[in-house]
């Protein structure tokens, strides 16, 4: 079987093992596919923009405007769980947008540090906004909307599988060759007839939204939300980490990627906690390793693999040199 | 012969500098037109100018007999010009097949693409070899004459090549300028920017001297050659023809002979 095809299977098994486990009642595992499932769907709107040679160090920004919108929608306009997701959605596909237009044509590490800013901004003014925000004392969601925890589970695997479908289904449209020409180089993607500001619109407000929902259906979880957690730069590194481990600019990578961050994060967190400071250190080691070894990533690393196993045999060389008539 | 491309008294620059001054030139359909000049001229800047890549301060283009100043370059590969970028410039992480399929991204090479890419491979048989192959690994003539079989693919009715010859060897370079006659035969107007004097008057009808941002020379390829400024300029003085001395052999001047037929 081929590689992906192989990981095809893997996926819908994934999909609906992740699907699945919200019924089971296992708390534990439960809250920790919730984890891995908003650490996927960040991961997954990273490298969609990745693909379009867009490096976001932004996406907090993108994740904090989704919480905030969810919490406040909920809070000041009594607006329930489902609803308000979806406004946390579209927040983030509007400042996706408008980071778009803003930035122009900046390119590398100059669009990165204009999203790098734009999540900075976002936290100060997040502070500065007592009234609206609660300030840096935070905002604690109101509990009679709260559907309960099961259901938020439900919602974030729902939502993690959709986004997977939402990268397929770009990787299999003719956009895709867009996104990777302007990837190559915008100019000459433009000499073919490719507007770019047209596809880094769309891709903006795709991967802002998908982020932005991530980011509001935490804070269901969570129920409390200040703008240091909202707009941590932690996110923002887990973002880009995740895909970086699994495979850039691949469809399971981001995926496969998630999972591994999270496995490692939580393995070390469990069998070296006691120990002050060690699962962090060994979590830093082994993803510099992983950049050292599996340069391409895991999937990467599989592709490797798999051509070296199924590389045609053709017989012992003394054979080929020495045919028997 | 009429007027397909026109630059009119086109002043354009990048930030305080001033690369072209008052430039004119045009082009007519079913022509092979030459832009020669040495570095720094402002070769490259009229290229991007004529595809919109980079505004002009003053001066109009205009494409067809209307000015096209106000349409953006995505726009202007779908009204017929295309580029074939300097230092090729080809995606190097998608095919060779994969490139050529984006070159006919615009709406009006869309529904003529399967035979366009048939023509392609016949006239670049090298290609067909290597439709799977990543583009960034082939050669630096087999990219050229991708970029320029992409630029194709739009349908162009006027092609713009931006130093076909940049860093190739001159066996290679008479494959790409072959492919270049070949296409102008076929109808495509066409207008290549050379530093390679000798080789690009061999082939062209016309011809254009750029030096300092504005065009101190125009004529036909022959009279080009024959001038003084040229030969002063650009040719230092040879023992052999320049055709030859530079090429090594008549390939080119044969093609040559062939267009003025």
């Amino acid at each position: 079987m081929r590689l992906d095809s192989l990981l095809r299977y893997a996926g819908f098994i994934l999909a609906f093992a992740v699907l699945a486990i919200p019924f089971l009642g296992l708390p534990g595992l439960a809250d920790i596919v919730f984890r891995t499932c908003t650490l996927a769907i960040i991961a997954i709107s990273w490298n969609m923009m990745a693909g379009a040679g867009l490096i976001s160090l932004g996406h907090s920004g993108f994740w904090g405007i989704g919480a905030y919108t969810a919490a406040l929608c909920a809070n000041h306009l009594g607006i329930a769980f489902l609803p308000s997701l979806f406004c946390g959605l579209i927040s983030g596909a509007l400042i996706g947008v408008g980071l778009a237009l803003v930035t122009g044509r900046l390119r590398g590490i100059y669009f990165a540090i204009a999203t790098l800013a734009m999540s900075e901004g976002f936290r100060i003014i997040a502070i500065m906004l007592p009234d609206l925000t609660g300030g840096a004392q935070g905002e604690y969601l109101k509990s009679t909307l709260f559907p309960g925890t099961q259901f938020v589970y439900i919602v974030a695997s729902c939502g993690a599988v959709c986004a997977a479908a939402v990268s397929w289904l770009v990787s299999r449209s003719r956009y895709h060759y867009a996104f990777r020409a302007m990837r190559a180089n915008e100019q000459a993607a433009q000499m073919v007839g490719i507007n770019p500001m047209r596809y880094r619109l769309t891709i903006m407000a795709l991967s802002g939204a998908l982020a932005s929902f991530a980011g509001a259906i935490n804070v269901w979880n969570g129920g409390y939300l200040d703008p240091n957690v909202a707009f941590n730069l932690h996110t923002t590194l887990m973002a880009q980490i995740a895909p970086i481990l699994g495979g850039i600019y691949t469809i399971a990578g981001p995926i496969l990627g998630a999972l591994a961050a999270m496995g490692l994060g939580e393995g070390t967190r469990l069998w070296l906690g006691q120990i002050e400071g060690v699962s962090l250190l060994i979590f830093g080691v082994t993803l510099v390793a992983c950049v050292l070894y599996l340069p391409k990533g895991i999937y990467g690393g599989l592709e490797r693999y798999y051509a070296s196993r199924m590389r045609p045999v053709y017989g012992n060389r003394a054979d080929l040199k020495d045919p028997k008539p | 012969m009429s007027e397909l491309l026109a630059l009119s008294n086109i002043h354009a620059g990048y930030g305080d500098s001033t690369v072209l001054q008052d430039l004119s030139i045009t082009v007519n359909t079913g022509e092979l037109v030459c832009l020669i000049g040495a570095n720094g001229a402002g070769k490259s800047t009229t290229t991007r100018v004529l595809t919109g890549l980079l505004k002009p301060w003053q001066g109009e283009v205009r494409f067809e007999g209307s000015s096209i100043d106000n349409i953006e370059a995505h726009d202007r590969v779908n009204l017929g010009i295309s580029l074939a970028p300097e230092g090729r410039r080809v995606f190097p992480s998608l095919s060779v097949n994969e490139n050529l399929l984006l070159g006919s991204y615009a709406p009006r090479a869309r529904s003529m693409r399967n035979s366009t890419l048939s023509e392609m491979y016949d006239l670049f048989p090298k290609l067909s070899l290597r439709r799977n192959q990543q583009a960034g690994s082939m050669s630096g003539g087999e990219q050229q004459m991708l970029a320029i079989a992409r630029a194709l693919m739009a349908r162009p009715k006027l092609l713009v090549l931006d130093e076909p010859s940049l860093g190739l060897a001159p066996k290679i370079i008479i494959d790409v300028y072959q492919a270049i006659v070949q296409t102008a035969k076929q109808g495509v107007s066409i207008l290549f920017v050379e530093q390679n004097v000798h080789a690009a008057l061999s082939i062209a009808h016309r011809g254009y001297v750029l030096a300092n941002g504005h065009i101190t020379l125009a004529g036909s390829a022959a009279e080009l050659r024959e001038s003084k400024t040229v030969q002063e300029s650009f040719l230092a003085p040879r023992r052999k023809r320049p055709e030859e001395a530079l090429l090594g052999n008549k390939q080119i001047t044969q093609a040559h002979n062939e267009v003025l037929k």
